[in-house]
Formats: structure tokens, sequence, C-alpha cells
């Protein structure tokens, strides 16, 4: 028979498993006609396809990019480059991207709630936030932004 | 090194990720302050010029190519109730789905906010040095954000360009609502 602290750690396992999954999965579903794209998307998609092809970030008025800042296109450029499709790069860089910013979320509210009630709470209003899955689904600088911004909180 | 790599890819991304460099330079400032003043202005020195890397490239890149440093932008016409009631309107949006001009969801979002202006008495409770510090980069950010609203035209302020602090948003509303509630939870 298990004892209640066992019983605990399985359910917490379960419990950080499925606030984890749930956000991937409603990203992967949301894009299961192909990533979102609106105006912005698309320059920065132009960018990225100029890149694979000329090595220089053009953008879709055919003037060097710089309202954005240059690193998501020179990445998915370099994607492009190996001949993945847009859809792919830019679903796997969004679903890294949730992932790593439940994990973040979870490792920063353990440092400043010291709570790991309060800390799940934070994690489960964050993943399964329609919020979350709204800005995860474009091919856009928020998703991995985020990312980047709760990986420095956490470390 | 880790968090400058961090914070130079993650301006590399956006510019706005500049606000990170002050909060590395005050993060190695807490880290170092009981090795003597030297020491801590030299670590904070050190920290905020590699944080600065990614920076220096794309302002570089950006002024070899004509524009201003941060990117071709044009004056903003937005005015100070604007801004204000589109950030209460994507708080709100937090707890309600998205109307536009819902007095509820506004009011929300003044509760939103409320729970965030309270976190960093929690936080002083708890001599939660991790609180206030998540409570100073979001007030940065946010300033930083509602700034380039006033004197760049950007877009409109959204839930995208907030999506950045929405799960430090959320930790201090919940640090703020614990506080309120007495709650102090186990560990």
């Amino acid at each position: 028979m298990k004892s209640p602290g066992q019983q605990v750690s399985g359910a917490s396992r379960l419990i950080s498993a499925l606030l984890l999954t749930v956000p991937v999965i409603l990203v992967l579903l949301a894009c299961h006609q192909g990533i979102a794209l609106d105006w912005d998307a698309v320059v920065c998609l132009s960018a990225a396809d100029s890149f694979a092809e000329t090595g220089k970030l053009i953008d879709l008025h055919g003037r060097e990019l710089t309202t954005f800042a240059p690193g998501l296109p020179t990445l998915v450029g370099v994607l492009l480059k190996t001949g993945a499709g847009f859809n792919a790069i830019g679903i796997t860089i969004n679903v890294i991207a949730v992932a790593t910013t439940v994990v973040g979320t979870y490792v920063v509210a353990r440092d400043v709630l010291e709570s790991a009630l309060l800390s799940w709470i934070a994690v489960a209003l964050v993943s399964l936030s329609v919020s979350t899955v709204r800005v995860f689904v474009y091919l856009k600088t928020e998703a991995p932004f985020s990312a980047l911004v709760m990986v420095t909180l956490a470390l | 090194m880790s968090v400058a790599a961090t914070i130079t890819a993650a301006v590399t991304v956006r510019y706005i990720g500049f606000t990170l460099i002050p909060m590395a330079a005050l993060a190695a400032f807490l880290a170092s302050r009981n090795r003597g003043t030297r020491q801590s202005a030299k670590w904070v020195v050190i920290t905020g010029a590699a944080s600065s890397a990614g920076l220096a490239l794309v302002s570089l890149r950006n002024a070899r190519l004509g524009p201003a440093p941060l990117g071709e932008r044009s004056p903003s016409e937005l005015t100070a109730p604007r801004v204000l009631t589109d950030t209460l309107q994507v708080f709100g949006s937090y707890i309600l789905p998205p109307q536009p001009g819902n007095a509820v969801r506004i009011t929300f979002g003044a509760i939103v906010i409320g729970l965030i202006v309270l976190s960093p008495v929690g936080a002083w409770r708890r001599r939660s040095a991790a609180g206030g510090f998540l409570f100073v980069f979001v007030c940065g950010y946010l300033a930083t954000l509602i700034y380039g609203e006033f004197a760049t035209v950007i877009q409109r302020l959204s839930e995208r360009l907030l999506s950045a602090v929405f799960p430090p948003i959320v930790i201090l509303a919940i640090m703020g609502l614990a506080w309120l509630c007495g709650f102090h939870g186990g560990r």
C-alpha cells in the first residue's frame, strides 16, 4: 500500500505532466491546419524566406528589415535553408516555446511564491489560459521572446 | 554568462528585450552585495556589458542601414486615456472574454492591477527578494511599453505585446491575492 507521501508525489507528477502537455496539445490542435499568420507574421516570413535565398533580411516591401528585430526571421531563414517547411518550423518553435514558458513559470513561481500549491495554481492559470494559446499559434516573435524572458527570470 | 546569453538572444528576437539588461545588472548587484562595493560594481558592469551584446548587435546593424537604432518608426498619436483603457482591457481579458469597450472587463483589469500593486507588500512580508525583483521587472517592462505607445507607432497595447509578462503578472497577482487572504501556503 502506498504511503500518503508517495500518493502526493504521484499526483504531483501527474498534474505537472498534464499542465505541461495540455498547452502543447492545444497549440498543436490550433495549428492543425497550419501556423497562424497575420500581417506581421507575413513580414517576418518574407524576410526569413529572403534570408534563406539571398542571405539578406529583405521584407516584402523590398527593404532591409529593421521594424522587427532580426533574430526570428534569421532563425526561420536558416531552418528554411535545410528544406523544412515554414509550417513545421513555426509549429516546432512555438511548441518548444510554450513548453519552456510553462516550465519557466513553475520555476519562477516556486522561487517567488515559496509554495507548491500557489506555484501549481500559477502554472495552471498560464498553461490553460486562452491568451497563451492565442499568442503561441502565430509565427511571430512573441512566442520565442516569452520563453526567453521566462528562462532569464528563472536563471 | 548564461543570463547574458539569454538576454542577448531575447534582444535579437524583440527590441524590448533590452528591459532585461538593467534587471541582470540588478541581479548581479544583489548576488554580490556582500562582497564589498568594488566587487559589486565590477559584477554589475560585467553583467550589464555582457547582457548588452545583443542590443549592440541589432543597433549597429540598424544604424548601418540608416534608420533609428531600434528600427524605423513613425510618431504615435495615441493619448494617455486611450493607452490606459487598452492596458485595463488587456488585464481584464485575462479573466473575461474580449469585448471591446466592456466596462466590466475594464473593472476586472483594474482588479488585476490592484493585486499586482499589492504584491510587493506580500513580497516584503515574506522577505522575498525574488518577489520584489519580479515586481520591478514587470513595472519596468510596462513602463517601457507604455512609453513606446506614446513615442512611436507600434500597435495598440494588446495581449500580444503583454504576452512576455503574462506569467509574471499571474505570479504577482497570486502573491497579492495570497497576502490579501492571509494565505501563506506550504512548501
